[in-house]
This record gives C-alpha cells, structure tokens and sequence, in this order.
C-alpha cells in the first residue's frame, strides 16, 4: 500500500513532511516516557513482525500484489503514537533495505496508515469496547487498514491535479481517483479482515495493555 | 437558349441533376494521386541503441501493461509514454545526453523511478538496478531489517535502563 518514490508531487510530500516530522518527535518523548525497559523490546518484536509481514506478498489478479501490515496489531497492543512510532520505522525499514516504498513518500505513508489508520483504530476500539467487546479488535483494525488505503488512493489520486506539463501531461501518478479507490481499497477490504483476524489470535497472547487517552 | 451547369460545362457532357457536378469534382479529387499524398503517413525504418528498462516482478512474473513516461534532461517535459510490454519491459530512444527519468505506475500506487544517464554516444550505458534487494535476494534484507529493528529497541531497552539508574 505504501507509495515508492517518483509519484507524489513535491507540494504533497513536503506538506506531508510538515505533518509528519512533529508527529515522529511527539511520538518519540511519548515512547521514552511511558514504555520501560520491559515493554520496548516487546514492542521491538512487534515492530518487526509488521515488518515481516509487510514482506509477505499476496499476489492480485492484473500482475500486482498486496501485503499485510500489521500497524492495527501495534496500535492495539501498546496505543496509538507508539505503534506510530515504530510503523516509521517500518517504513524507513522497507524503503532502504527492501526497497520497497520511498524516502520522498514516507511522511505520505506515515501519515495514511500511522496517524489515519491508526487514530481509526484507537478510536474504533475505544467505542466498541465497552458495548461490543466481541468486536472490539477485528472491527477497528479493519476500519484502520481500509481508512488508510481510502488515504493512499485519495493522495496518489490527487497526483494528476498537483503536476502537470506544458502539454497537459501528469508529471507524477497519472490515474486519478476514479480509478485509485477501486483499486486501491478493494483489496485492503480483504486484507484488513486477515490482519483484524491475526490481531484478534495474538492480542491474547501480548497481555494488551489500554490504548492511552 | 439552354443554360449549362458548371460540371456541363466543365466536362462537356450533359447532366440532369445539380448534384452532379460536385459529385464529379469530389470523384476527381479523390482518384487524383496527389491528393491522397496529403494523408500519407511517412515511415522509415532505424536500427539504433534504446534504452530498455526491465521491470520483473518478485511474485507475479512481469509488470505488464503499466503505465510509464519518460522525462527529458531537462527534467519537467514528457518526452515518451507507453505502457510496459508482455515481458514488463518500457523501451525509449534517447535523443541527447544528460540525466533522462523514467517513472513507471501501476493503477494500485506501485510504481518506480529510474534515473539513467546517456552520455551521447551511440551506446546507452543504463542506470544501476533501482532495486538493490533484486541482487542480494529478499531473505537476507528481510532479515537484516528484522534484525536493525530488534537491535534498536534492545539500544533502546538498555538506554532506558540506564536512565533509571
């Protein structure tokens, strides 16, 4: 789902930058003052199960593939500007050692899935808790996956608008949305489902604890 | 006195309908040869160097039937577009040296960009592989990445500790 390099104008990214920059060194204090030296390598080992997960490729019809993301699982586990947190690192992970994703766009991936898909998330959860707790996991995660990708179509979408030639041709992603949100959200439908279902398996399991106010 | 209309008079030969006339000059124009030379399309054959960008996919074969441009060295004008062909492969012919981009998109926001220099010589060196994961392999990046991120938060397990103290 994550946008590589060469497709978001530089009005986009460096906009996103402005958002995401602070965010990360928000995030940061808010990670060195509340997780000790017993939850950071729990949430290490979470971190880099989304990044194995991201590497897991699901072949699509048309020659294209998705992956899961598992930033719904972080998010759940240790609250929201954590999993933020850790899922730019994810990020920076797959855009300099797999090459998957990009420098320019990584605040653009950050923002989608970390702070829309996340605040999703942590919102979803935090009203279905209490009424609907059955729910309470796989139904936010879910949300969090399609409202992200509802975000990445949405950018990427934009991109013929934002850039264009003397001739009238799109200087970055050419497909406007009509054609991004089918394509795009589709799948995330599905793979939001899997990745609430795994959330829902291995949250047990990590002793959640509360998603912060 | 009978009066001749312009194909009449034109061709000689006696003609009943006012259509006529023009029917004949359209007929005319049309099978006159030089005429049809107005909408030739003019061809010719190169053989030349091109660049040739490939685009294999880990998992699904070939990216096939992606949407790419081309931009020119001097970097905000579309020199060529195309869509990549059965083998994922976008091909374009260099006219001038310098720094040429080549963006490559899916319609589902996968997509690359390739930066290759053509020095002005008949031979078109290509850029480097944009991917360098395609040589050493995916496991072992996979790997090292999974081991940068658990290394990282044990530096930061311990620096927390050390904090406390």
């Amino acid at each position: 789902m994550h946008i590589p390099d060469g497709l978001i104008a530089p009005e986009a990214y460096l906009a996103a930058s402005a958002l995401a920059v602070p965010a990360f060194a928000f995030g940061v204090r808010r990670v060195a003052r509340t997780l000790d030296e017993r939850t950071i390598p729990r949430l290490a080992v979470l971190t880099a199960l989304a990044f194995v997960l991201s590497t897991v490729m699901i072949p699509l019809p048309g020659g294209t593939s998705t992956h899961l993301i598992g930033h719904g699982l972080l998010v759940l586990a240790f609250g929201f500007w954590p999993a933020f947190v850790a899922f730019s690192l994810v990020l920076l992970m797959q855009a300099t050692v797999l090459g998957a994703g990009g420098i320019t766009t990584l605040p653009v991936n950050a923002i989608a899935i970390g702070l829309v898909g996340g605040a999703v998330v942590a919102g979803g959860h935090r009203l279905l808790k209490t009424r609907f707790p059955a729910a309470a996991v796989v139904v936010p995660v879910w949300l969090g996956v399609v409202a992200a990708a509802f975000t990445i179509a949405l950018v990427l979408g934009a991109q013929p608008w934002l850039g264009r030639d003397a001739g009238g041709q799109p200087l970055f992603f050419p497909f406007g949305p009509a054609v991004t949100l089918p394509v795009i959200v589709g799948p995330h439908v599905i793979i939001g489902l899997v990745e609430g279902l795994l959330a829902w398996l291995v949250l047990p399991v990590l002793q959640p604890r509360q998603v912060p106010a | 006195m009978n009066r001749c209309t312009f194909a009449e008079s034109l061709f000689l030969v006696p003609t009943r309908d006012r259509r006529t006339g023009p029917a004949i000059l359209l007929l005319a124009g049309l099978l006159f040869p030089v005429a049809a030379l107005g909408h030739a399309v003019e061809y010719r054959v190169e053989r030349g160097e091109a660049v040739v960008v490939h685009f294999p996919s880990h998992h699904t074969g070939a990216v096939a039937g992606a949407d790419f441009r081309v931009f020119a060295p001097d970097g905000m004008r579309v020199f060529a577009r195309g869509t990549t062909d059965a083998l994922g492969r976008a091909v374009f012919v260099p006219n001038e040296a310098g720094s040429w981009r080549l963006v490559m998109a899916t319609a589902d926001g996968h997509g690359a960009e390739v930066e290759i220099q053509v020095d002005g010589t008949d031979a078109f060196p290509t850029s480097a592989p944009s991917d360098s994961t395609a040589a050493a392999g995916r496991l072992p990046a996979t790997l090292a990445g999974t081991g940068y991120l658990l290394g990282l938060g044990g530096l930061l397990a311990l620096w927390r500790r050390h904090a406390r103290r």
